[in-house]
């Protein structure tokens, strides 16, 4: 039996479309709680240490006067980040992220489905700007694939795991890309489409793509000198 | 490890005036650690100077440089080149990596952007408490882990003054604990109050040299 006929088979395109969606759902929402968990139960709250009674020079400065001061202003300030010292690479990977997200939660195709099964009616892009911004997508992740292989600093720590982790995230966007312009044989790619969307739901919680919560525990409520905000957890 | 902070950016502006080209340099030992001197502050810095130049119209401009630790002589070797190009140095290290840039570069003047604080702990993020005043005659061994020269308002190193109130806190501040009586407590605790009877003799503060430390598996190398 040929490759293609594998993947187009009724078997599988059934299996695809039915039992492996709940699966991977399933998997994805668990092993999302159980990490974000985990990471909770390896930090804990500390307890705010005020010393103003001891100190009186390091009492807490007034946000007005504070502003006053300020000779820096917040847009000069943002210049001193990482996103004065790698523009184009913020630029790119807000886009890539942002396009990550919004493409498949707002893609007309994956709503319909979501109203024939549940009657659950969201708001959706039309056909031509979910194209375009699958095409910025792939464009995005291109970008990426391209550092990793021609920029030293960056290839020195990239390994084949990271090429894996770039497939799972970018094949689900070409395969959906391919089967709406019905290039090549569709059955073969909405099978193969539905395979890696699912592959990667999957792998969310169990790969490098749980920064997809950990960005937002770590910066938000584990205190660093990279907190974005008054976290106050720490490592045990 | 030794703390530092930044000095207010008036003090430090008033000591490169006159300089036109600044080279200011980072260290990432100590002071990068405790977040007043290292590549992330020496940016801060120099962003907000030159901000301040541009406002003043004037012509001077200060760069950066960030080298490995300042107080050993073997991170500056780029340095040398770099400096052809600048009138002054503005440093982020602690006092001893200051002294030993200027003294390498003894052509260039050489001032200080932070305040050598102490030798301290962590207790926070960006938040650090003195523990040790490199007294050179460490007694935490009799003292329960707890340095009078430090904690104690007058360094007394063998019992408390008269001044302890009731609550066992200090005669300068009721929000200060008593050195020795933490001291007492502690050793009590541990069933090792008879440590506390050890004389210690007073530190000879007067007549004091330079200290150089040479670790004890050196001292056939270097000692004479």
């Amino acid at each position: 039996m040929e490759i293609s006929n594998i993947f187009s088979s009724a078997l599988l395109y059934n299996l695809a479309r039915g039992p492996l969606v709940w699966i991977s759902f399933l998997v994805f929402f668990a092993g999302s709680i159980f990490q974000i968990l985990r990471i909770l139960s390896l930090t804990k709250n500390d307890e705010r240490i005020g010393i103003q009674a001891k100190d009186s020079k390091n009492k807490k400065k007034p946000a007005k006067e504070k502003k006053k001061e300020a000779i820096l202003s917040w847009f000069q300030q943002l210049k001193l980040t990482i996103v004065g010292v790698s523009p184009i690479m913020i630029i790119v990977t807000t886009v890539f992220h942002i396009c990550l997200f919004v493409v498949p939660v707002f893609l007309l195709a994956h709503n319909i489905m979501l109203d024939d099964a549940w009657g659950l009616s969201i708001i959706t892009f039309s056909e031509k700007t979910a194209d375009i911004l699958t095409i910025i997508f792939l464009a995005t992740a291109l970008f990426f694939l391209l550092r990793r292989l021609f920029v030293g600093r960056v290839r020195s720590i990239t390994s084949l795991y990271d090429c894996f982790i770039w497939i799972i995230a970018t094949a689900p966007f070409l395969t959906g890309f391919l089967a709406y312009h019905q290039m090549f044989d569709y059955r073969t790619v909405i099978v193969l489409h539905m395979l890696f969307g699912e592959l990667m739901l999957i792998a969310i919680p169990f790969t490098k793509f749980t920064h997809m919560f950990f960005f937002f525990i770590f910066r938000f409520f584990v205190k660093s000198e990279y907190s974005l905000g008054k976290g106050n957890r720490s490592w045990y | 490890m030794v703390k530092s902070e930044r000095k207010p950016i008036e003090e430090i502006k008033d000591s490169i005036k006159g300089y036109k080209n600044i080279l200011n340099i980072g260290c990432g030992g100590c002071s990068s650690v405790c977040l007043s001197g290292g590549q992330r502050e020496v940016n801060m810095l120099n962003a907000e100077l030159n901000t301040l130049f541009k406002a003043e119209n004037g012509s001077q401009k200060i760069d950066g440089y960030t080298i490995e630790r300042q107080c050993n002589a073997k991170y500056y070797y780029d340095l040398p080149e770099i400096l052809l190009n600048y009138d002054c140095i503005l440093s982020m290290a602690c006092g001893a990596g200051v002294q030993l840039a200027a003294e390498i570069f003894s052509n260039k003047p050489v001032f200080p952007a932070v305040n050598t604080v102490s030798i301290g702990i962590d207790r926070d993020i960006g938040m650090y408490e003195e523990k040790c005043r490199a007294c050179g005659q460490c007694v935490l061994g009799y003292t329960a882990g707890i340095c009078p020269v430090t904690r104690c308002a007058k360094s007394l190193f063998n019992g408390p003054c008269g001044g302890t109130n009731g609550g066992g806190m200090c005669e300068i501040s009721n929000e200060i604990p008593c050195a020795w009586h933490d001291i007492y407590e502690r050793l009590k605790e541990q069933n090792r109050l008879d440590d506390i009877l050890k004389i210690q003799p007073v530190m000879m503060w007067q007549n004091q040299v330079q200290r150089t430390t040479i670790q004890e598996p050196y001292k056939e190398r270097y000692g004479k």
